[in-house]
């Protein structure tokens, strides 16, 4: 007998309609492709500032239901990597984030140097974390900015293609919130990173994983 | 790759990417705009898959905008509209409970179930350990089996999936 769940889930199948869509939208976007590579052969590449942006995986984690409850109309993150998170409620009460991107690279919080030494430097400190972090192992250091906010760093992966992600945890009398800025080299964002992985454990404690159920 | 081996990919694969899309996010709509997200990253190139590996590069790719989206806590929550036209009503009942788990046990489940992945390579896709998803997919089978009871199809026990 077929078995039920495969069965089942054969069933399931994107819509026509939608299929169409994106399918009309590759083939735009190829014929757009051909277009751009006939158009670079007589430019001068520029580099803009949205490349910058576009290079940043940036992904944000909140306790939604921590925010709802805190009575708050707006809070507003200040990543020592430069962007400003700020979260409120909208008319309906729904949750709404902005985060802006200042356009300009992230200040990183690591620094590789010419010798190959790599150094940490965020939150006006400057130590040599060589050999501190690797593709599975990271080096976790938290900061406290001037007004008293907590800001633990995650870092790792390669020296020639290093990771970070910056938590700042703002922790009220009845409320604990924390918002994430994840900085992944750009061709490394589709590979797994292990160092993360265990970052985020060590940091959220127990089977945290990088992403909230939101309810 | 070429752009009609791109569309090719999307023809053959499309319906794969979008199933493990919406156990990935429980979202018809989500699930959707993953499908969008990953078959515009392959035609990008920037990390092509291997020749012969195409459907487990898509699988990983649409695992990681999953997780992307589920880490974006602002998106909007709505539940799952879907009015697929099962054959048979215990075709209907276990979608509506497997598709009720909760996402990191729903996935799993998906990925072991219907795409016949190792519990390794499942782990080698979630990043995760090879006993955290021995351990989700043992408490999913759990809920299942509770869940199928409850809707009086207890003669379809999870082994049965």
């Amino acid at each position: 007998m077929e078995p039920l769940y495969r069965r089942t889930f054969d069933q399931v199948r994107m819509s026509g309609e939608a299929a169409e869509r994106v399918r009309a939208s590759l083939a735009s976007r190829c014929a757009q492709k051909k277009l751009e590579v006939n158009d670079m052969k007589n430019t001068t590449k520029i580099r803009r500032p949205l490349a910058a942006a576009a290079a940043l995986c940036a992904a944000l984690v909140l306790t939604v239901t921590a925010f709802a409850s805190s009575g708050l109309a707006e809070h507003v993150f200040h990543m020592l990597s430069g962007d400003t998170i700020s979260v409120g409620m909208d008319e309906s009460g729904n949750v709404r984030v902005d985060q802006a991107l200042s356009g300009e690279e992230p200040v990183s919080p690591v620094e590789v140097r010419d010798d190959g030494r790599v150094f940490f430097t965020a939150g006006g400190e400057e130590l040599d974390i060589t050999g501190q972090f690797s593709y599975e192992t990271p080096y976790v250091r938290e900061c406290t900015d001037a007004d008293g906010q907590r800001h633990v760093f995650i870092i790792g992966g390669e020296p020639d293609a290093v990771g970070w992600a910056e938590c700042m945890l703002d922790e009220g009398d009845t409320t604990a919130m924390s918002a994430f800025i994840l900085n992944l080299a750009p061709e490394t964002e589709d590979q797994p990173a292990p160092w993360l992985d265990a970052g985020v454990e060590q940091l959220l404690g127990g089977d945290a994983e990088l992403y909230v159920e939101i309810s | 790759m070429t752009d009609a081996e791109i569309l090719s990919l999307f023809d053959r694969y499309r319906d794969m990417v979008y199933r493990l899309a919406l156990s990935c996010t429980g979202s018809s709509q989500d699930a959707e705009d993953i499908v969008q997200t990953v078959f515009l990253k392959l035609l990008d190139g920037k990390t092509p898959p291997q020749p012969g590996k195409e459907k487990a590069w898509l699988a990983q790719v649409t695992v990681n905008a999953g997780r992307d989206l589920l880490r974006a806590f602002w998106r909007r929550t709505e539940p799952l509209d879907e009015n697929i036209p099962f054959r048979q009503e215990e075709e209907s009942g276990l979608f509506a409970v497997v598709m009720a788990l909760p996402a990191k046990y729903r996935v799993v489940v998906h990925l072991h179930y219907y795409e016949g992945y190792t519990l390794a390579e499942i782990a080698g896709l979630l990043r995760a350990k090879p006993s955290t998803i021995s351990m989700r997919l043992h408490r999913a089978r759990k809920l299942l089996r509770s869940s199928l009871k409850e809707d009086d199809y207890g003669a379809i026990v999870p082994e049965d999936l």
